[in-house]
């Protein structure tokens, strides 16, 4: 099944490269891969023969008369809207595939990339400072719900600590200098 | 031709994906996994009064027993709120809300810095500085530093600073999530 799968992906990516592959204008490492798949994929194989057969039938019988001027803007017209798809697709599965169909050192790295990646996280984590435990505060049951542990002033203030009678609320009143 | 043409148009143009994967690896590198792990966050919460024994408008009834409490252990009887100014931050890191008075711009600056927090209870500085002018330079100074241990929820209460025809009166709560 998994053999089946990566075969249909593969034929995917040839089909898109069999016009480029026709008028010869594939690098030749990429001409050899994808003969390499025509010749054992009967599929692709008969996609080609087909391909082939239908431009030979539009070279014989597509003789439009346009103007210059007006096959110009035809064919600008074509090349942005193939531009604005492929804008659209860059980040598509079918590109990813692609990518790894003609660069299949990309498996590789990618993994490697991955493999990185997880050993920098694990690292982070294992390495980074631990964070110091929190100072221990005493009992809870013991402890009152406010405790003032310090208090000072400023060098032109004093403080003053004191509670509500019921020891409900803890006050710390600043007394100000009084300027002269 | 044309159909070269329809093809030199669809070619995937060679863009390095070796490009990509190094932008990644950069990426990954710069990326800090302990930033996603951060500190736990303290909300704090003060509520700015200004005590005086000037008639005021009528408290809010929400904080009626607090401002009893309040008048059980200071000489004033009327406690207007002039805000509620609240924030959440982390341990380590001050939390900063300005405060009504001095006589100098950046006038007075109440700042709170959680230092530990253990089963519900957490320790924290409260600070209030003071910007005066003195030979004609604004300088800060430290009016009260003190360090208290607030249950979640817990409050203590800084006054004493002058304003207006009175004092500020300033009840600070914390509680961590």
């Amino acid at each position: 099944m998994k053999a089946l799968l990566f075969h249909q992906s593969d034929c995917s990516t040839v089909v898109a490269r069999l016009g480029a592959y026709i008028d010869g204008e594939l690098a030749e490492s990429r001409r050899q891969s994808l003969e390499a798949h025509i010749g054992s994929c009967q599929s692709c194989s008969a996609e080609l023969d087909q391909l082939r057969t239908l431009r030979d039938h539009l070279r014989q019988s597509l003789t439009v008369s346009l103007a210059g001027q007006d096959v110009q803007r035809f064919w600008d017209n074509v090349e942005r809207k193939i531009q604005e798809a492929k804008a659209r697709r860059w980040l598509s599965l079918d590109r990813v595939r692609e990518l790894f169909w003609f660069y299949p050192k990309l498996k590789w790295a990618s993994a490697a990339v991955l493999g990185t990646t997880v050993l920098l996280f694990t690292a982070d984590l294992l390495l980074r400072p631990a964070i110091p435990p929190p100072t221990p505060l005493g009992p809870t049951d013991a402890r009152p719900k406010t405790v003032v542990e310090s208090v000072e002033g400023g060098p032109n203030s004093s403080v003053v600590l004191f509670s509500t009678p019921d020891q409900q609320l803890k006050i710390i009143w600043v007394l100000e200098q009084r300027r002269s | 031709m044309a159909i070269a043409r329809f093809h030199r148009a669809c070619r995937v143009r060679g863009s390095s994906p070796f490009a990509v994967l190094f932008l990644s690896l950069v990426a990954a590198t710069l990326l800090r996994p302990s930033d996603l792990f951060a500190a736990p966050t303290v909300t704090l919460q003060a509520q700015v009064f200004l005590a005086s024994n000037q008639p005021g408008p009528a408290p809010d009834p929400r904080l009626a027993s607090l401002i009893a409490e309040l008048r059980k252990a200071l000489p004033y009887s009327v406690f207007q709120l002039l805000g509620t100014p609240g924030g959440r931050t982390g341990l380590g890191q001050p939390w900063r809300a300005e405060l009504p008075g001095g006589d100098a711009p950046g006038g007075r600056t109440l700042e709170l810095t959680p230092t530990a927090i253990d089963r519900g209870t957490i320790q924290l500085q409260a600070r209030i500085i003071q910007a005066k002018i003195v030979q004609g330079k604004s300088v800060s100074e430290t009016l009260v530093n003190t360090t208290v241990r607030l249950q979640s929820g817990g409050t203590v209460v800084i006054g004493g600073p002058g304003y207006g025809n009175g004092v500020l009166v300033i009840v600070i709560s914390s509680s961590v999530p």
